[in-house]
């Protein structure tokens, strides 16, 4: 049975896209083929993956996944870039086949001014992958990728940016707000619902920015919803509670910085997020709290490179929702402060990436790990990718997490998966 | 690699002092390793056996039955001094914690009654109550016995000679060793000259079982030192002796501490695992040594270098040379192993996953503490060097078979393997599953003897259930459900093997024939339910409710059917099973349903379902190896090659036991696991120095010769010792794993060194396969190369007798080729093809624009990927400067962002190319000291020969190069070729330059077309090749911004 519903979706799904690649491929007579007009690019990929993202106790993920690109050479001056993906992420169910575009839009430059139009990725932040001022594309937490970036999906924006020497200042309007997926144990008695905002057209955002000298820096502002949920109790009976994801206005004054200094780059990135809850008196919105990130990387014999990072949170007005008296009010707000990462007052920890590249840079492995000095929780994760040719490529890894329950990463423990990709690119 | 081992070495009591830390963590760690003893949980539970032997033990107790028999020297059992001592073990036993009460049976048990009819009704009371005295009391007594046939040859055997004492154990926290040794003190109490009193039972063999196998405690040790000792006779050196054994037990400890560490529990199966990463882990380190002394002989004979430095560039070469070799046959095999991570049976996960970090911990130890240490201990005296490489047997060995190889008895090599290929495949077609736990040891033991004497005289010391269950309660009160189970019971009975039965259907019977005035005509199943029914209302007002708790439920739902068995053959129970299928009663015709269960149909599943996942783990380990051993030889033909030997290993193991009558179980079926797992690395590492030597451009003999007196001598080394190790269990005395062990190990050591030293290399000289020979063309390809030379040695000689004349001084040669192809700006399309040395070819084409900076040095270039898909869009911005460190920035289109990047080292390689950035950049002129050595003629052009080395120790270090030729045209001053060595002074990479166009003829600007640098060491080269290049384009100096990297291009 699971195997005819394999070869359903390789046959009705997977094939007839490569077959159109592979068609639209064909060189015509010197010209540019119809796949090159339509810059067409994207990978097929099948893996397997030990445990879902979803905290949902799943076990053994068989997926196989289509993403395509297409930019196509329609103008001079300006380009159409289409982004997306379609996959099952467990074979073994029809219904887990879904699809998402991540990018769509319209770019044009009108002579230092650049603008561009429609669902884009807008990644802000020179730290290394943790970010405190990437606030305004949501990622998807649970989508079963070996690489974070993919968990990213692009919201509908508009963005200008305007040079003059190596300064770029860039203005930001968001009319539609999608929050994060993030990964929600389903208890028993417990219903969650989301309330996502209606009136998101007034969120913007805007930062100065400066590279090409000797520090790239940049500062910036974003007043609009923030990604992460806030947990509202909506309904307590006898028998069960609703809660509902609310997604609350933020403010967040961000700056940002990388240089080198001889064999090490640094970088440096801090926000101040100004929240709904500015005297922190309300347990179920994220009181206003300050994160930096300060580190620097090094590579060592040619090919291993170290990175490590500092982080630092400080939550003002910090309340223990441990102290809350209603048990379930307790409760709630202590997931949610998990979620948030606002258990503690001050957090303590760092971040190491451990990197190296083997066999002309075709067999990479790298050991990433974020550990809180303040819980001890943290999560391990290596992975290793073999690029066979240059279609082909293999990633094994895992995600290991580990901490009492009751920390930001002991939380996500049911999360801890191996993995394994196969991926062909065209 | 270098760079990487030279690091090592120079750091080396830092690494030292880290891997002593890791050591201590992880050795403390091994503390916190869960130790799995239940060899049932492994079992699947949802296997029908098993699933019925926990309903059976959920429902009627019955786990751990140990039998305890009396037989007096003269005369029967019925005794008062006999019957005392059977009351005196029972009451003991009944106080003794872990032994299920209610199910203890003796004659003087509370549970044994005597059923008898009396006008009143029926009276139910104790077979003995007190120990009968005079004579007439003890005929009473055996008159209740005979009566009551159930407990003939239960507890009394059918010749009155031998009373047993049946005590059921609750799992133990000491093992099955803690039963028995609570059985054993109350028995020792009661032996006198009089009587003859034994153990028997399931519990008393696994308890022997643990106790033996505790035997590896000094057992192991003395494997390893005699592992040590045979190295040393085979190296002759100290290092020879300790080196290998600290990396393979450090990887012991690493292995378990990572499993302690990351929570893996750890099992009594994979106990004897050490073995196989000790075995696997030394191979490695073997290599690396004999490399080791292989490089020190050739520095200090050749090179003339004092010891100290002679070691030390020993040892860098060594593992630079043996590392990625190792490395890749380390990996191959761990990632064998750590694919059997999918296996459903938790004892191969847990196999799969200790021995696969065994093996990393061990390639991790060769790649850090050894060299470190090696270079830390004195360079081998010059004694020590002779014995070395003293001739003995081993290079006997390997000359002789390195003779029958490329000489004309390979025919014969593949005739003889054919013979013991059939002869192994016909043994293997031999091979019986069965498990036995009797069968481990020897039948002279004394437990042994007792357990015979005990199935001997009584009904049978191991147990069957069957398990009778109805769909309503009262169901069993059913007279046609227990006239099936009657007439089961007496079929069984006729079986061999089968000692008594015993079932509810027995009480029944008897108590029909009790209330009929002991009539044997009655000794039947009344045929009326409520008959039964009143019976059992009987007997329950005399006797005591927990009387047939063993029997039957206490709704009358399911019913229980004991089987005594004479044997624990897993081969004869399955016979037995089917049998009883077969059996018409025994099937469902009252709404019953019938399921098996009990010690030995349990056990038999744990036989079937260990010997059918450790198959499916040799297939799979095999199956991995192969696909990865194709992929990394990137041929199939290798895959299967490097399968060879392990193939044959397990084929031999197979025809073994088919001719000696070893008997395929849960023991061989672990060794013959191993088995597969020992060998994989002996054939990466005969083909890696088989292609090296080839590559040398020595003819197939010479390197066949060569590869065999080299790692071929490193593989007998570590198989003979291995294999002698583990002789030393072959005299475990009584203990048949340990022997079976010693035995097949040895074998598969053996025929797998043998397969890789003998058979490997006369499969590759018979198929000649691209990836051994490609690296030289094959035979046809050696005749060019030879011819290649010789024409090239005609050409030094021609050109020598040119006069140099009045020319430019080097100095000037060198900057005018510095600046000849710096041209103001340039835009370029052009193929990046880099090409390992099997030929594999990774392709990508880039588009750069350059633009020389206002300073005229400095250049700014922007280099954007177009292919292959998976880098396309990448773009890399690198401006130069000359007072400081360059500024490079890359835009990755997966991070949607621009990064900074640290500036590279020169030696650094450029974009993963065999060019350094070094190379692309210019390596400035002042900064070398240059020479000019010659003239020379290079693809028919005339050439100045330059020689340059660096001024600075710095400049040194950051170019990564000692020295440097280049072949500079006379008439336009553009390099044509270029060697170089690297930091040992050893030959490093050649960089040649072809197809130049004249891009900027105002200024005199080349370009060549073509580049290719060649890595001689790795074999590696790059060609880039320019499809378009267009110098003085007006590029704009917004090219260079990171703005223009994030553009689609």
């Amino acid at each position: 049975m699971r195997l005819t519903r394999v070869a359903i979706f390789l046959l009705g799904v997977v094939s007839p896209a490569v077959g159109l690649a592979g068609t639209l491929a064909e060189p015509t007579d010197g010209e540019d083929s119809v796949a090159q007009q339509l810059g067409l690019s994207g990978s097929l990929r099948g893996g397997y993956w030990s445990s879902s993202r979803n905290l949902e106790d799943g076990e053994h993920f068989p997926l196989a996944a289509l993403w395509l690109k297409a930019a196509p050479k329609v103008f001079t001056n300006a380009s159409l870039v289409l982004e997306g993906w379609i996959r099952n992420q467990d074979l073994f169910r029809e219904d887990a086949t879904e699809g998402a575009l991540r990018e769509a839009y319209f770019a044009t430059s009108l002579g230092p001014l650049d603008l561009r139009v429609g669902r884009q990725i807008i990644a802000w932040g020179r730290a290394d992958r943790i970010n405190p001022t990437d606030n305004l594309t949501p990622r998807d937490f649970t989508l079963l990728v070996p690489e974070d970036e993919d968990q990213r999906l692009g919201p509908v924006a508009v963005k200008a940016t305007y040079h003059l020497g190596g300064l770029a200042l860039t203005g930001v309007w968001l009319p539609h707000f999608e929050p994060h997926t993030i990964p929600l144990r389903r208890v028993p008695g417990v219903t969650i619902g989301e309330r996502v905002p209606r009136e998101t057209f007034a969120q913007w955002a805007i930062r100065l920015e400066q590279t090409g000298r000797a520090i790239d820096w940049s500062l910036s502002y974003f007043n609009g919803f923030d990604l992460v949920p806030d947990f509202a109790i909506d309904r307590v009976t006898f028998s069960s509670l609703d809660v509902l994801l609310k997604y609350h206005r933020i403010r967040v004054i961000g700056a940002d910085a990388a240089a080198t200094l001889g064999r090490y780059g640094v970088r440096a990135e801090a926000a101040y997020t100004f929240t709904e809850d500015p005297s922190g008196r309300r347990p179920q919105v994220k009181n206003p709290f300050f994160f930096l990130v300060l580190g620097g990387d090094r590579t060592f014999l040619e090919r291993l490179n170290v990175n490590l990072q500092y982080l630092f949170r400080f939550v003002v007005h910090h309340l223990s929702p441990v102290d809350l008296q209603d048990p379930i009010q307790r409760g709630v707000a202590t997931e949610e402060a998990i979620v948030a990462n606002e258990l503690d007052e001050f957090l303590h920890g760092a971040s190491l990436r451990v990197s190296h590249t083997w066999l002309n840079e075709t067999l990479e492995g790298e050991v990433a790990g974020i550990l809180t000095f303040t819980r001890l929780d943290f999560v391990i994760r290596p992975k290793l990718t073999y690029a066979v040719t240059d279609r082909w490529k293999a990633v094994v890894g895992a995600d290991i997490f580990r901490g009492e329950r009751r920390s930001f990463f002991g939380r996500l423990r049911d999360n801890s998966t191996a993995f394994a990709e196969v991926r062909w690119s065209f | 690699m270098r760079a990487y081992v030279e690091a090592i070495v120079r750091f080396r009591l830092i690494v030292i002092g880290l891997t002593v830390l890791a050591t201590a963590f992880l050795a403390l760690q091994v503390t916190n390793l869960r130790v799995v003893i239940d060899p049932n949980s492994n079992v699947p539970r949802q296997h029908p056996y098993v699933a019925t032997t926990e309903r059976i033990e959920k429902v009627f107790g019955a786990r751990h039955v140990i039998v305890i028999g009396i037989t007096p020297k003269a005369g029967d059992a019925l005794t008062p001094h006999v019957l005392a001592k059977v009351q005196r073990i029972t009451a003991a036993l009944v106080a003794t914690p872990g032994v299920m009460q209610g199910s203890l049976l003796s004659l003087s048990a509370r549970r044994a009654k005597n059923i008898r009819g009396t006008a009143e009704g029926m009276e139910v009371l104790p077979l003995m109550e007190t120990v009968p005295q005079t004579r007439t009391e003890i005929e009473a007594l055996r008159a209740a016995v005979r009566a009551n046939p159930v407990y003939l040859n239960t507890i009394l055997s059918r010749d009155e000679r031998t009373t047993a004492i049946l005590a059921e154990f609750n799992e133990d926290q000491g093992g099955f060793r803690g039963m028995v040794e609570k059985v054993r003190p109350l028995v020792e109490r009661e032996r006198d000259a009089s009587v003859e009193i034994v153990i028997g039972g399931f519990p008393v063999y696994l308890a022997e079982v643990e106790g033996y196998s505790q035997r590896m405690a000094f057992l192991f040790p003395l494997a390893v030192a005699i592992i040590g000792l045979i190295h040393y006779e085979a190296f002759r050196t100290i290092q020879g002796l300790i080196l290998p054994l600290v990396t393979a037990l450090l990887a012991v400890v690493w292995g378990l501490g990572i499993m302690g560490v990351a929570g893996v529990p750890m099992d009594a199966f994979n106990a004897t695992t050490p073995i196989l990463i000790l075995a696997v882990a030394a191979g490695h380190a073997v290599q690396i040594l004999k490399r080791y002394y292989e490089e020190y002989h050739r520095l200090q004979g050749d090179a003339a270098l004092p010891p100290r430095e002679a070691n030390r560039l020993a040892v860098v070469e060594s593992v630079t040379r043996i590392g990625p070799v190792m490395l890749t046959a380390g990996l191959v095999a761990a990632l064998g192993f750590l694919s059997l991570v999918v296996f459903d049976i938790r004892t191969i996960r847990t196999f799969g996953v200790f021995t696969g970090l065994g093996i990393l911990s061990a390639l991790i130890l060769e790649m850090t503490l050894i060299p470190a240490l090696r270079s830390l201990l004195p360079a081998p005296g010059g004694e020590e060097g002779r014995r070395e490489r003293e001739r003995r047997v081993w290079d006997r060995i390997t000359q002789a078979i390195a003779g029958w190889v490329t000489g004309p008895s390979r025919r014969r090599v593949f005739v003889v393997t054919g013979c013991l290929v059939a002869v192994c495949v016909g043994g293997a077609s031999r091979v019986t599953i069965d498990n036995s736990t009797r069968a481990l040891f020897f039948r002279s033991l004394p437990f042994q003897r007792d357990d015979r004497a005990l199935n001997d005289r009584l009904g049978g010391t191991n147990s069957m259930f069957v398990l009778v269950e109805g769909d309503r309660p009262d169901a069993i009160k059913d007279p046609r459900v227990l006239r099936a189970m009657d007439a089961t019971q007496r079929f069984l009975e006729q079986q061999p093997y089968v000692g008594k039965t015993l079932s509810l259907a027995d009480f029944v019977r008897r108590m029909n024939r009790a209330m009929h005035g002991d009539d044997a005509a009655y000794d039947r199943i009344p045929e009326s339910p409520e008959l039964i029914s009143q019976y059992l209302l009987l007997y329950s007002m005399s006797g005591e409710p927990g009387d047939f708790d063993s029997y039957v439920d206490y709704e009358y739902r399911s019913a229980n059917l004991w089987v005594f068995l004479k044997t624990d053959s897993s081969a004869y129970i399955e016979e037995l099973i089917a049998k009883l299928h077969a059996f018409p009663p025994a099937k469902v015709d009252s709404g019953v349903r019938v399921r098996i269960g009990g010690s030995v149909p349990q056990t038999s599943a744990l036989n079937e379902a260990m010997v059918r996942g450790k198959i499916l783990n040799i297939v799979q380990f095999g199956g991995v190896i192969l696909v990865i051993a194709s992929l990394v030889f990137r041929s199939p033909l290798a895959g299967l090659l490097v399968l060879a030997p392990l193939s044959l290993a397990v084929l031999a193991n197979f025809g073994l036991m088919g001719l000696t009558g070893i008997r395929f179980d849960i023991a061989t079926a672990l060794i013959s696991a191993m088995a597969v797992g020992i060998g994989a690395d002996y054939a990466i590492y005969l083909i890696y120095r088989l292609r090296e030597e080839l590559g040398r451009g020595v003819d197939e003999t010479a390197a066949v010769h060569a590869a065999l007196s080299t790692a071929g001598k490193a593989i007998l080394f570590v198989a003979s010792a291995v294999a002698g190790g583990y002789g030393v269990l072959v005299f475990s005395y009584g203990f048949y794993v340990h022997m079976w062990f010693a035995i097949l190990i040895a074998s598969a050591m053996l025929v797998s060194a043998f397969g890789a030293l003998i058979i490997l290399p006369s499969l590759i000289l018979t198929f000649r396969p691209r990836f051994v020979f490609g690296v030289t063309g094959g035979r046809a390809a050696t005749g060019s190369a030879i011819l290649g030379v010789v024409l090239l040695a005609a050409g030094l000689v021609a050109t020598r007798g040119e006069a140099l004349g009045a020319e430019p001084a080097p100095t000037e040669i060198m900057e005018r080729n510095f600046t000849v192809t710096k041209v103001v700006d340039s835009v370029s399309q052009a193929t990046f093809t880099l090409i390992n040395k099997n030929g594999q070819e990774r392709v990508r084409t880039t588009f750069t624009t350059t633009k020389l900076q206002p300073n005229g040095v400095d250049n700014m270039q922007m280099v954007r990927f177009l292919s292959p898909p998976d880098v396309k869009g990448t773009a890399i911005l690198l401006i130069e400067r000359s007072d400081r460190d360059d500024d490079i920035w890359v835009y990755l289109p997966a991070l949607k962002k621009v990064r900074r990047l640290v500036a590279s080292n020169k030696k650094d390689s450029f974009v993963g190319t065999d060019f350094s950035y070094g190379d692309v950049i210019g390596h400035r002129v002042q900064e070398w000291e240059h020479r000019l050595v010659g003239e020379q003629v290079v693809d028919g052009q005339a050439c100045y020969l330059i020689e340059s080395l660096p001024r600075r120790d710095a400049v040194k270090a950051s170019s990564g190069y000692s020295k440097r030729r280049s072949w500079i045209r006379k008439d336009n001053f553009v390099m044509l070729k270029a060697d170089y060595w690297d930091l040992a002074a050893q030959p490093l990479k050649t960089i040649r330059s072809t197809g130049l166009q004249l891009v900027d003829p105002a200024r005199q600007k080349w370009q060549p077309m073509r580049l290719e640098s060649m890595n001689i060491q790795t074999g590696h080269r790059t060609v880039i090749q320019y499809e378009t290049f267009k110098a003085n384009q007006q590029v704009k100096d917004e090219f260079f911004t990171t703005r223009y990297m994030e553009r689609e291009p």
